[in-house]
């Protein structure tokens, strides 16, 4: 027997309680001095003895009903074998194979505990052998003794995290002859028993838990400002436990070597900068020591430098300079410019920038078209004050413009939808705000808009792979030229027109030409003999289990796999006994 | 005559200090509501000269004494009997119980009233106080002196032990050779068969018994209504008792336990009088001097 809260176990001196009680009520009991107690005795000798019987029952029920009352409180747990051998039952057996149980050999023992389990019940139970994870890969069913052996043997570990809600809700509908039994193998992680409030013939056979360090995402920085030489790479790592965490990080990437020593406060994220030269393309990131090392060594792949082709239309002083300060500095970008596209074959350009120019013909306009309608391929529109029929119409499309504003003073950036995942750089960005814009088109967006200004003016407009500024980005209109946002926010539109991230997660790609293409499936890979682990849920390595007094709310039967026995609460049973004890002191005093 | 009277009510009674007293207003204030005075007659013994008045015998005048003063004075004597009378006072711890009075301070005012009256009268007078054993043995006799001793023995009694009634009147009656008056004042409480048997075998001597079983109204009515201890005065023995489950069966155990005296003493010529220890003292007293009448 043991107890979930045997501090209240000291309540059980409250049971003198009564005793005191009766001792002082006896002493103090009014004493009469009588000539004779021959006739009291002879007269009732049968009532005095169940007087005396009386009271000593009284004394009895209520030591009883104090001692239960307290017993209750400590939650009292009979320890005992919950399996009966030979048991004829439905057993609902699921496996956790989630990631969290490749810690030692979480796994392997949970199907040798199964396999124990179908051994013990009868011959003609049946069993459903489901994992916790992936189960559209087992298709499990009804089925005996030594097919569900065999289902057992076909169960892999998983990289995904699992709930057990479904499984058991499609348990509560299954209709058997027999009587049924959820039988859940695993560590019993609390992400497993989301959504469950209450659970009946349920038996958990408990497997341990490493500890709860995780790695919650890698992240590479492309470096926005000039001359690029290095990259970032963050490293984000949750400490899930309830005490710090000291630890180490290493990022290997051939013969480049970086550690980094740090302590992660409990219930914590912690981000760890690395920065990286830019010929670094790949390596690995290690956290040490942990007891689940597979999803705590990321392989983190940076692709190669794509060259982006550019073509600004009209003027280009700025935005070239922006885009490629000076040719001996490396930058993924290729510029032309050009005053008329008539004679320019657009199909090799990825971006085209119209900067300011007042009209296009109709032939220019097809060929605008039929150059937004390739693969990666973007427009970025700038309007200037003067703007031509032709051109009106095109941008009527995504949005009417009302009126030129040559305002007298200027009107600042309000807002920048940071949501749009190119512009999420600019989170806690307080410089955009600076930013000064002269003059300006009043429009009424049709599209979305991605950024406002004062008075909730709209200043960049999106639809597809086209933006619209209502200004030219020159001094005249603007002194966001000279700010130092400038160059990041161009990068991060021309990188958002043709959905690529600044941010890359981390990935796996062509490594050694082993993989044709980049891998995106969260999974467990082999890479020159190491396991990697891509977009393993971090929320795996929270190895925070459901506790005792969980179990007990939610219903759950704990069972020691190794014994197969488990407590039974005789919390209610004490009650029970307060409850009778209660009523036959009524019935006593009735009496 | 009628203040005298009040002295018979045992509360009033109770609270004079002195014996003595209190039995001379007892028995003075008793013998007043009587018609006639029985107590004086004559003896050889001298006691007063009165003058003569109309309607006494000439023989009782007193001639010497005419011839020396020329006047009729009648002669008086002090009546002497041979009754000799033995008061037994039971002072055993059952004794003691009693709240406006006990019943051992109602047997000592009954004993002293009966000792005035038999002095009074000329009888002997003697007691005797016993528990378990006896503890004061004073024989009877009618001086004077033996009758202070008397009134001195019974007001120093207090409560004592157990009661072993049979076995002191077994022992009472190897004691008295002669033929007297046993007045035994007690509550009885011992084994009635055997007390009975005691007593028959002091009649069988030719005593004349009288018996006063004194008992407090309590014991009648058991008034008793919360659960209490009680605790019995003689053993110390208690008990848990619940009176109003018991009181019925008690009350009829222990009338029956009267009714046995009743009818034993009866069968053996003794007479009985229970004395409920809130009445008055008269009904004791007629009862000794019907029974006196009766001896005489």
């Amino acid at each position: 027997m043991k107890f979930l809260n045997p501090v209240y176990l000291f309540g059980l001196f409250f049971i003198t309680i009564p005793i005191i009680i009766h001792l002082i009520f006896r002493k103090h009991l009014k004493k009469i001095f009588f000539p004779s107690l021959l006739f009291l005795k002879t007269s009732e000798s049968k009532r005095l003895r169940w007087l005396r019987l009386k009271e000593i029952l009284t004394l009895i029920t209520r030591c009883l009903m104090v001692g239960s009352l307290f017993l209750a409180l400590a939650q009292p747990q009979y320890e005992g074998k919950i399996f009966v051998k030979n048991k004829l039952s439905a057993v609902y057996l699921v496996i956790d194979n989630s990631f969290s149980m490749h810690y030692g050999r979480n796994f392997e023992n949970a199907i040798k505990y199964a396999e124990k389990i179908i051994d013990n019940f009868s011959p003609r139970s049946i069993f459903y052998v489901a994992p916790l994870c992936n189960q559209e890969d087992y298709n499990p069913f009804w089925t005996e003794k030594n097919t569900a052996r065999n289902q057992l043997k076909n169960i892999k570990l998983s990289f995904a995290t699992g709930s057990i809600k479904p499984l058991y809700e499609k348990f509560l509908l299954e209709n058997t002859n027999i009587p049924k039994e959820f039988i859940y193998i695993g560590d019993g992680q609390i992400i497993n028993f989301s959504g469950i409030e209450r659970l009946s013939d349920f038996y958990w056979i408990r497997i341990p838990v490493g500890s709860n360090i995780a790695i919650k995402n890698v992240l590479l920085k492309e470096p926005y400002v000039v001359p690029r030489e290095n990259y970032g790479l963050t490293v984000t790592i949750k400490n899930y436990g309830t005490k710090p965490f000291h630890t180490k990080v290493e990022l290997v990437a051939g013969s480049f070597y970086r550690e980094q020593e740090t302590t992660i406060p409990a219930e914590q994220d912690l981000n760890i900068f690395f920065s990286l030269p830019l010929y670094i393309r790949n390596g690995i990131i290690k956290i040490e020591p942990d007891s689940l090392p597979k999803d705590n060594q990321y392989y983190f792949s940076k692709s190669l430098l794509e060259k982006i082709k550019v073509l600004i239309v009209g003027d280009s002083k700025y935005i070239k300079t922006a885009l490629s300060p000076t040719p001996e500095i490396k930058t993924p970008f290729e510029i032309d410019n050009t005053t008329n596209i008539k004679k320019i074959d657009l199909r090799p350009y990825n971006i085209i920038i119209i900067n300011g120019i007042e009209e296009i013909t109709d032939f220019e306009f097809l060929k605008l078209q039929n150059f937004l309608s390739q693969p990666k391929a973007g427009l970025i529109l700038f309007l200037g004050p003067s703007i031509g029929h032709q051109l009106r119409n095109w941008v009527f499309s995504y949005a009417k413009l009302e009126e030129w504003l040559n305002l007298e003073g200027y009107i600042n950036i309000k807002w920048i939808d940071t949501d749009y995942r190119p512009f999420s750089l600019f989170k806690e960005n307080a410089g955009l705000k600076g930013i000064k814009i002269f003059k300006i088109w009043k429009l009424k967006p049709k599209s979305i808009t991605l950024m406002k200004l004062d008075n909730n003016l709209p200043f960049l407009i999106n639809q597809d792979n086209i933006m619209i500024f209502p200004t030219i980005f020159n001094e005249t209109y603007t002194d966001i030229v000279y700010n130092p946002n400038f160059i990041p926010l161009l990068h991060s539109i021309i990188y958002g027109l043709l959905n690529k991230n600044i941010d890359n997660e981390y990935q796996i790609e062509e490594v050694n030409n082993k993989f044709k293409s980049r891998i995106t499936k969260p999974g467990f890979y082999t890479i020159d003999g190491d396991t990697i682990g891509v977009n393993i849920n971090p929320l795996e390595s929270n190895l925070s289990t459901i506790t005792q007094q969980m179990a007990q709310n939610l219903g759950v039967k704990i069972i020691d796999p190794n014994s197969m026995s488990g407590s039974t609460d005789l919390t209610n049973l004490f009650l029970l006994l307060v409850l009778c004890a209660f009523v036959f002191e009524i019935l006593l005093l009735l009496f | 005559m009628k203040d005298k009277a009040r002295y018979l009510d045992p509360e009033v009674l109770a609270r004079l200090s002195n014996l003595d007293l209190k039995a001379r207003l007892v028995v003075e204030g008793f013998l007043t509501g009587l018609h006639h005075s029985p107590y004086k007659g004559f003896s050889q013994e001298f006691t007063d000269y009165r003058p003569y008045i109309s309607g006494d015998e000439i023989k009782c005048i007193d001639w010497k004494v005419y011839a020396r003063r020329d006047r009729f004075y009648i002669k008086e004597y002090q009546e002497e009997t041979n009754l000799r009378g033995y008061i037994l006072l039971d002072k055993s711890g059952s004794m003691g119980y009693g709240k406006k009075i006990t019943k051992l301070e109602y047997g000592k005012f009954l004993s002293a009233c009966l000792a005035y009256l038999l002095f009074k009268q000329h009888d002997g007078v003697g007691i005797i106080t016993f528990d378990t054993k006896i503890n004061e043995f004073i024989p009877p006799s009618a001086k004077k002196i033996n009758f202070t001793r008397v009134i001195d023995t019974i007001d120093k009694v207090t409560p004592g032990n157990e009661t072993s009634l049979a076995n002191v009147l077994f022992d009472l009656g190897q004691k008295i050779k002669r033929r007297g008056l046993v007045i035994l004042i007690s509550d009885l409480f011992d084994k009635p068969a055997e007390v009975l048997r005691s007593l028959k075998s002091f009649r069988a001597r030719k005593h004349e018994i009288i018996v006063f079983q004194t008992i407090d109204p309590d014991e009648f009515t058991f008034p008793f209504t919360e659960t209490a201890l009680f605790q019995d005065m003689e053993t110390n023995e208690y008990l848990v008792i619940e009176p109003k489950a018991i009181k019925s069966s008690y009350q009829k155990k222990f009338r029956a336990f009267l009714d046995y005296y009743q009818k034993g003493m009866l069968e053996s010529r003794i007479d009985y009088k229970l004395i409920n220890t809130a009445q008055n003292y008269d009904r004791a007293l007629i009862t000794y001097l019907q029974k006196r009448t009766k001896l005489l």
